[in-house]
């Protein structure tokens, strides 16, 4: 009997729990200033790349951050709780102006975040473009939604390391920037997360490629329609039994985005964003021919465009590779293998992408390396893995669900 | 919905400890059936959504000397329909039509805390069936959730082997994080007794 009504009051628990999280948008420029203020070169945005000493606000952020601009936004990453400042910039006379939000990757502390830089520490030199080693951004946060007056000063310490600035190291953002469960306010595999990756610091995006009933090449990862992807519709089940047009009208993605198509995300990566290198995860083996047909088509144009564009098929399980293998012209194609070496060279595959629980495997790297492979690791989640595989491993490339993590011990490297 | 949660809890604790071990003299098997109105609560925004619908039940029990029956129930609840033409999406217009019912298939517990009154509560799975129409492509499918139902049911002797009364019934649907509450008439009859 109390075994019978303990599992009773469990089920009761488990269907009573809310696993909803409230996400604070912080209040970010309220007086609209930044309207005012004039957007930065590119030139000027290069010289404030760099390693910076926390002066004040090491509570927040720790005793040093990483600045970096990113496409239109200025990143700031640290070491501590995966925290990073994302900011919007411009600047009035000599004075740049900075406003934005602070975040801890891991867990769902935010805040308001703004800054200057006088003309007197930097301000003048970035503007006018001259190279200058003495920045200092002063400002201020906030928790919540709570007006920033916590003080937060970082001064200039160096450059990137010659050894980060001349690598092609890729920062990979799993399922387009990161997973819903990061409570980024925008859906895992949607434009709209494609669209803010950068601002993490990411240099690639891994994506999910399914097929629908009537063939169309679409962004989702898991094989159904369920809360976890999706806010709640009138269809459910296998998403492979609904066509392209019944997904798109009727399923909405868990923070209000609509499914896009693999065409139009590839084609966002190409025209919208500078990220170099696009993982298409294949998560269904039937969508790898038009995967493939679409990956040729936009490596096309980003070589017209003189885009610097990569686009891997990723070959995770065995009939994936099967079916890849059987594709006309399959050394030709350029593919991510996640299986053994031998396989990578019988795909000739461009890259090789181990599981990171299999360690550095440093040896495998630079034999894939000798063979003139790339070699990324993936999922790379915890901290202190995240930095040894940095500062020990050699793979050109780690896949993420913190990019922001990623980025600030590579940067610092 | 919590505090409805709580106070179920709270009511089949009662009853266990207060009518623990009222003893009846024999073993028995009934079917129990029932049939009635249902009434589906979703956070969907559809104003054309029909949530009213047919809900039936049909369990086996096995009532031991002891007051707690155990069981299997499956049976049809209808969760949802809507029928809009002229639905303007970004591929034209089009006819949509979309339905989900579902089958259970539970593992059902039932507590008698008067002679008349039993609170019954039920797990297991439910088979979620999705069917209508759009842009004249079927669409057809199912899926399975675990889910669960509790309800309150009164019956009253007609005779030696046949009850009849009523049952309220709350059901939720962990897949979908939706709920169905429906009333019900039921016929309960004792095919076996030892």
């Amino acid at each position: 009997m109390k075994k019978i009504l303990l599992t009773i009051a469990s089920l009761l628990f488990i269907y009573s729990c809310n696993n909803e999280v409230d996400i604070v948008n912080p209040v970010v420029d309220p007086s609209n200033f930044l309207a005012q203020t004039k957007p930065l070169n590119f030139d000027s945005k290069l010289i404030m790349d760099g390693v910076y000493e926390v002066v004040k606000g090491a509570e927040l952020l720790g005793d040093q951050v990483v600045i970096k601009w990113n496409r239109d936004r200025l990143s700031i990453f640290s070491g501590k709780n995966g925290g990073y400042i994302i900011l919007e910039g411009g600047y009035l006379d000599s004075v740049i102006f900075f406003f934005g939000h602070w975040r801890y990757s891991t867990n769902t502390e935010t805040g308001a975040a703004s800054f200057y830089i006088p003309a007197d520490e930097g301000g003048g030199e970035i503007i006018s473009g001259d190279t200058t080693t003495t920045i200092r951004l002063i400002g201020t946060y906030g928790f919540g939604n709570e007006i920033a007056n916590q003080p937060l000063v970082f001064k200039f310490k160096r450059e990137f390391s010659q050894e980060v600035k001349q690598g092609n190291f890729d920062i990979l953002a799993h399922r387009g920037g990161g997973r819903n469960s990061e409570y980024l306010g925008v859906s895992e595999n949607s434009i709209e997360m494609i669209n803010i990756a950068e601002r993490f610091g990411t240099t690639g995006v891994e994506i999910d490629a399914r097929l629908s009933k009537d063939g169309v090449a679409f962004l989702y990862h898991d094989n159904d329609i369920n809360l976890r992807l999706t806010q709640k519709s009138l269809i459910w089940g296998d998403i492979e039994n609904f066509t392209w047009a019944q997904l798109r009208t009727l399923v909405i993605l868990k923070n209000g985005e609509k499914i896009p198509s693999l065409r139009e995300a590839l084609e966002f990566v190409l025209e919208e964003t500078n990220l170099r290198t696009v993982w298409l995860d294949t998560k269904d083996v039937d969508v790898l021919p038009t995967s493939i047909a679409l990956q040729q088509e936009i490596l096309q144009r980003a070589a017209q465009m003189g885009r610097d564009l990569k686009i891997y098929i990723g070959l995770p399980a065995q009939d994936v590779y099967d079916a890849f293998v059987a594709y006309p012209g399959f050394q030709d194609v350029p593919s991510l293998c996640e299986l053994s070496l031998d396989q990578v060279r019988q795909a000739n595959s461009k890259v090789w992408a181990p599981r990171w629980t299999q360690g550095t495997q440093t040896d495998a790297v630079q034999q894939m390396h000798a063979e003139g492979k790339k070699a990324f690791v993936w999922t790379l989640d915890e901290p202190s893995y995240i930095e040894q595989f940095v500062n020990d491993g050699e793979f050109d490339g780690i896949l993420t669900n913190y990019p922001t993590i990623l980025s600030y011990y590579h940067y610092i490297k | 919905m919590k505090l409805i949660n709580k106070i179920l809890v709270l009511v089949v604790l009662i009853a266990c400890t207060s009518f623990a071990q009222l003893t009846d003299s024999t073993y028995s098997l009934t079917a129990e059936f029932g049939a009635g109105y249902s009434r589906y609560f979703t956070t969907m925004d559809y104003n054309d959504l029909n949530k009213n619908g047919f809900s039936g039940t049909v369990r086996v029990m096995w009532n031991p000397e002891h007051l707690l029956s155990v069981g299997l129930e499956t049976g049809y609840q209808y969760l949802y329909s809507i029928d809009i033409s002229n639905y303007d999406t970004e591929f034209g217009t089009t006819d949509f039509s979309a339905s989900m019912y579902t089958i259970p298939i539970f593992i059902m517990f039932s507590m008698k805390v008067t002679p008349n009154i039993r609170f019954n509560a039920g797990t297991g799975m439910y088979l979620l069936f999705n069917s209508g129409n759009m842009f004249d492509d079927a669409l057809e499918s199912n899926q399975i959730s675990i889910g669960g139902h509790f309800g309150v049911a009164y019956t009253y002797p007609i005779n030696k082997n046949i009850s009849v009364g009523g049952e309220l019934l709350y059901s939720y649907f962990s897949k979908i994080q939706d709920q169905t509450v429906a009333l019900q008439f039921v016929f309960v009859y004792k095919f076996l007794e030892y």
